[in-house]
């Protein structure tokens, strides 16, 4: 577990693209939309797009859990690896936990990030506890995607490729505003995990409905992406 | 009916190879590859059989592309065989992988090591990844290193000499103190000298009760290090016995003359084409 920290921090590009460029995206967000106020609602353009900028470095992490764990394949390492006695759900569990913890890393320096350019919680604790929580279930989910992306792919570029798939519909599907996008948006996992967070960051009583079965679909669909990660590794983990 | 079945269990999960005394089993191996057209279909092994007794230097030797590196492969668990069976250490390999894995290192190739690690990290992940404890670990290290030199082991990877990588992907395979070794071409690419040591090192090893499976294509390394060789071509065991014993039969003075003897049609064919 502890490699993926060691890259972390001997790398200098992961360590920038992992930890500080969603730290950049927020700030060019903050500067273009931080004092652009929407009429009657006291609140910034900016305010509105927190929710995304939670969301945006897992779908920006995918690709690079993707491209790493290609790598390792590419290099014959998880062939050697197949030979030991550990086993396809601890190697595949060793990584989701690791990048899970960079997850984590990630999401508190975001949250230190909007509160230091004045962005107003209205949820109370609990709310932004429950938020995290299910920051960090999509954040699971699309490591495992991502890991399925570096199983399949026979090379970085392809398992970007898959990767690309992935993500660019969602990240597209979020900013289209034409009605029709609002049925698209209901296939995707992002779509569960913003209106979630949208909800809760706006106060709303945390018996509200919808967030629970937001907060059920995103547990659903990591839980199955998860379990297809760790068959697929099984099956395909050991080839180059 | 219970009572039954869990003696049909330990039977079957007992099963051995015919003979106790062999760490490894091959019966009519083989392995096809397939082309893109259904006709278009690859022999890399076409039936090869034989026996590897415990404590035994093994060396597969062969021309290029004869099949050596995919036995490998499948005793290993790395390659699927399209048919025939294999047993290593007493397990079949199809029904019992999980508990060969814990008897067997793998020195493969090409080097494959995590190059933002250094030498000591790489090792202690692997050791990781075979279940043992920092201390095991430590206490392995400091014996292999004394075994096999290795300067830079706290220096990054990347930074590594392509003879300090083949190194550390030997001592990688080390960690676990399997009985039974797969070797790969270990000093490939080796200037003579780190060769040389490399093979003092196995030498060593012979005396540690460890079964080897070499791959070489340094028939000199074969014929001082391994106690019985196979001459594999076209995916066909041609030859198998001690060196001695094919310089006997095929009246050569030494076992480059019987290599050459048994696989020179490669290369009278390649001359013709």
């Amino acid at each position: 577990m502890s490699i993926q920290f060691k890259k972390l921090f001997r790398e200098p590009g992961y360590l920038f693209m992992v930890l500080l460029f969603p730290l950049m995206i927020g700030g060019m967000f903050y500067l273009f939309a931080g004092h652009t106020q929407i009429p009657m609602s006291g609140k910034t353009i900016y305010d509105t797009m927190v929710p995304g900028l939670f969301i945006m470095p897992a779908l920006a992490g995918l690709i690079f859990v993707a491209v790493s764990f290609s790598q390792v394949k590419s290099e014959g390492l998880l062939k050697r690896i197949y030979t030991t006695p550990t086993s396809s759900k601890e190697f595949i569990g060793s990584v989701i936990l690791t990048n899970s913890i960079i997850a984590i890393i990630q999401i508190a320096l975001l949250t230190g990030f909007v509160a230091l350019t004045g962005f107003q919680y209205d949820a109370n604790f609990i709310g932004i506890i429950l938020a995290s929580i299910i920051i960090t279930i999509f954040y699971i989910g699309t490591i495992a995607f991502g890991l399925i992306c570096g199983i399949l792919g026979s090379s970085v570029n392809t398992a970007t490729g898959y990767a690309n798939i992935y993500s660019i519909p969602q990240i597209n599907l979020m900013f289209f505003t034409f009605p029709e996008a609002e049925l698209f948006r209901r296939f995707v996992p992002v779509y569960y995990a913003m209106d979630a967070l949208t909800i809760i960051f706006d106060g709303t009583s945390l018996a509200n409905l919808t967030i629970w079965i937001d907060f059920t679909i995103n547990m659903i669909v990591t839980m199955l992406i998860i379990i297809i990660a760790v068959l697929l590794f099984k099956k395909y983990g050991k080839f180059n | 009916m219970l009572k039954n079945n869990n003696k049909f269990k330990a039977k079957y999960l007992s099963h051995q190879s015919s003979d106790p005394t062999c760490s490894i089993e091959v019966n009519d191996l083989k392995k096809y590859y397939y082309g893109k057209k259904y006709y278009e279909k690859i022999k890399a092994l076409d039936g090869i059989s034989f026996q590897v007794k415990y404590g035994e230097v093994f060396g597969l030797l062969g021309p290029n592309g004869a099949g050596k590196t995919t036995t490998v492969g499948v005793l290993s668990g790395l390659i699927t065989p399209t048919e025939g069976s294999v047993f290593v250490g007493g397990y079949d390999m199809k029904k019992n992988f999980d508990k060969v894995k814990a008897l067997i290192g793998v020195c493969p190739q090409e080097t494959r090591v995590f190059k933002f690690l250094t030498g000591r990290e790489n090792i202690e992940y692997f050791g990781k990844l075979h279940l043992m404890t920092k201390d095991q670990i430590n206490e392995k290290i400091e014996t292999l290193l004394k075994l096999v030199g290795l300067e830079a082991i706290d220096r990054k990877a990347k930074g590594y000499s392509g003879g300090m990588l083949r190194k550390l992907n030997l001592l990688i395979a080390l960690i676990n103190n399997p009985c039974i070794l797969f070797l790969d071409e270990p000093t490939v690419g080796m200037d003579p000298r780190a060769r040389r040591s490399i093979w003092n090192f196995l030498f060593s090893l012979k005396s540690s009760d460890k079964t080897i499976i070499l791959t070489t294509h340094y028939i000199e390394e074969a014929e001082s290090l391994c106690d019985r060789v196979a001459i594999i071509d076209y995916g066909q065991l041609v030859a198998i016995g001690t060196p001695k014993e094919l310089m006997k039969e095929h009246e050569s003075k030494n076992l480059e003359e019987v290599f050459l003897k048994l696989t020179g049609r490669r290369i009278i064919e390649g001359m013709e084409n």
